[in-house]
C-alpha cells in the first residue's frame, strides 16, 4: 500500500512529533512569547494575583505565645495566603492557604476549612502535593518541629507520628478533638503519578503558639 | 442524608450571608446560633449530630461576620424546622445515625434544597452543587461551605505524561507497523 506507508505514516509521524514537542517545550514557548509581547506593549500591563495575600513573611515581631483575642486577629477568608509552614529537616517550605482546593494546592499547602486555624485549639488538618510542596513531607522525622508562621502568631508542632493510610480513612484525623494538634497529608507513593488512595501522614503535638480566644 | 445536613447548613448560611460587618469572633447572637448546630437531634433513644467539619465551617465562618439577634433568630428558625424535617424522617425509618438517615430519598432533599437557594438568592448568594459537590459562595464568589471530603487528591497530575507516554506509544506501534509491512510484505511494491 504505496498510500499509506508514503503518505499516511508521515502524516502520522509528523503529528505525533508536533504533539510531542508542543507538550514538551509548549510551556517554554508561552514564556518566549511572553517575552516578545512584553517588548511590544501597547499598553500598561493589568497585574492581578491570584489570590489575596494577608501575611507579611518580613514582620518585625509576630506573638509565640500567651493569648489573643479573635477580635484583634485578621481572621484568612477562603483562598487567601496568611501564613508559612516549614519543617524542621526537611525540604517543605510553603505558603499557607486556608482552604483546600486546586487553587490552594497550585501556591502552597492549604488547610481543610472544615478544620482549625492553629490557634482556635483544634485540629489543623493541611494537604499539599506530592511533587511541588510536599514532596519532601517523607523526610520528616518524629521530634522534628513544624513550624507555621500566620499572619496573627507563630505556632510550633512536634512530630509524634507517620504513617500511611487510605484516603477514605475516617481515623486518620479527628476533627471533633477540643486539643489543639496538626495533621500533615500527602498522596503516596510519593512519586505517584496520577490517582492513588493512599496517603501519608503526618501528626504534630501542640508545642507552642498564641491561643486565641473565639468568644472575646 | 448527608446531603440533607450538608443543606441544613447551607439554609443557616443563606441568613449569614446577609450580615453586615465584619467582626471576628462569636457574639451572643452567634453563640446561640451554634448551640442549636451542636445539639443535634435527639431521636430514637439517640442524639444524630452534624459532623464536626461542618460544624468547624459554621465556626469559621461565623468568626468573620456579626450577626444581629434577629438574623440569628431567623437561623435558628430554619435550623428548627431541618431538625423536624429530620427527626420526622428518622422516626420514621428508626434511623439513629446519619449513615442509616442516607437510604431515605431525595425528595425531601430536592425541597429543601430548593427553599435554600430561594432565600439564597434573596440574599445574593450562590448555592449548588459544584461536580455533584454541595458548595455555598458568597457575594463576590469566595467558598463559605463545601460538603467535599476532607482529604483530597494531592497527587501529580498525570495528564501531561499521560499523553506524552500515549504519543510514544503511538509512534512505537506505528513504526513497528510499517516495518511489519515492509518486512513480510504485505503490500506489491511499485
Amino acid at each position: 500500500m504505496p498510500a499509506l506507508s508514503f503518505i499516511g505514516v508521515p502524516i502520522l509521524f509528523c503529528a505525533i512529533g508536533y504533539l510531542i514537542l508542543y507538550l514538551s517545550v509548549g510551556s517554554l514557548l508561552g514564556t518566549a512569547m511572553s517575552f516578545i509581547d512584553l517588548a511590544f506593549l501597547q499598553e500598561r500591563p493589568q497585574h492581578h494575583a491570584e489570590y489575596q495575600n494577608i501575611f507579611e513573611e518580613q514582620a518585625e515581631s509576630r506573638p509565640d505565645t500567651g493569648k489573643l483575642k479573635a477580635s484583634e486577629i485578621t481572621v484568612p477568608g477562603f483562598g487567601d495566603q496568611f501564613g508559612k509552614l516549614t519543617i524542621e529537616g526537611t525540604q517543605v517550605d510553603a505558603k499557607l492557604f486556608f482552604g483546600d482546593s486546586n487553587q490552594e494546592f497550585k501556591n502552597g499547602v492549604g488547610v481543610y476549612n472544615g478544620s482549625g486555624l492553629p490557634g482556635y485549639g483544634k485540629t489543623v488538618l493541611i494537604g499539599g502535593h506530592n511533587n511541588t510542596f510536599f514532596h519532601d513531607l517523607g523526610s520528616a522525622r518524629e521530634g522534628a518541629v513544624i513550624t507555621v508562621e500566620t499572619n496573627y502568631g507563630t505556632y510550633r508542632y512536634e512530630i509524634t507520628e507517620s504513617k500511611v493510610l487510605q484516603a477514605t480513612d475516617q481515623s486518620a484525623y479527628d476533627l471533633e478533638t477540643a486539643e489543639e494538634n496538626i495533621v500533615l497529608y500527602t498522596c503516596y507513593p510519593f512519586d505517584a503519578l496520577g490517582l492513588t488512595q493512599e496517603r501519608y501522614f503526618v501528626y504534630g503535638s501542640y508545642l507552642s503558639g498564641p491561643q486565641i480566644d473565639l468568644y472575646e | 442524608m448527608k446531603r440533607l445536613l450538608c443543606t441544613l447548613w447551607i439554609s443557616m448560611l443563606v441568613v449569614l450571608f446577609s450580615a453586615n460587618a465584619f467582626a471576628a469572633g462569636f457574639n451572643t447572637h452567634e453563640q446561640s446560633v451554634l448551640s442549636a448546630l451542636r445539639s443535634g437531634v435527639s431521636v430514637n433513644g439517640t442524639t444524630i449530630q452534624l459532623p464536626a467539619q461542618y460544624l468547624n465551617q459554621a465556626e469559621n465562618y461565623l468568626n468573620t461576620v456579626d450577626l444581629t439577634a434577629e438574623q440569628a433568630d431567623e437561623i435558628i428558625g430554619y435550623i428548627g424546622h431541618a431538625k423536624s424535617l429530620v427527626r420526622e424522617e428518622a422516626q420514621k425509618t428508626g434511623a439513629t445515625s446519619i449513615a442509616e438517615l442516607k437510604k431515605s430519598g431525595k425528595t425531601l432533599l430536592n425541597q429543601i434544597v430548593s427553599d435554600v437557594q430561594k432565600a439564597a438568592a434573596v440574599a445574593d448568594l450562590k448555592v449548588g452543587y459544584d461536580k455533584n459537590t454541595l458548595v455555598g459562595t458568597d457575594a463576590s464568589g469566595k467558598t463559605v461551605f463545601s460538603a467535599a471530603k476532607p482529604i483530597k487528591k494531592t497527587g501529580g497530575d498525570w495528564q501531561p505524561l499521560g499523553l506524552i507516554a500515549s504519543a510514544g506509544t503511538l509512534v512505537v506501534l506505528a513504526g513497528g507497523a510499517l516495518w511489519a509491512a515492509r518486512r513480510f510484505r504485505l503490500y506489491e511494491e511499485a
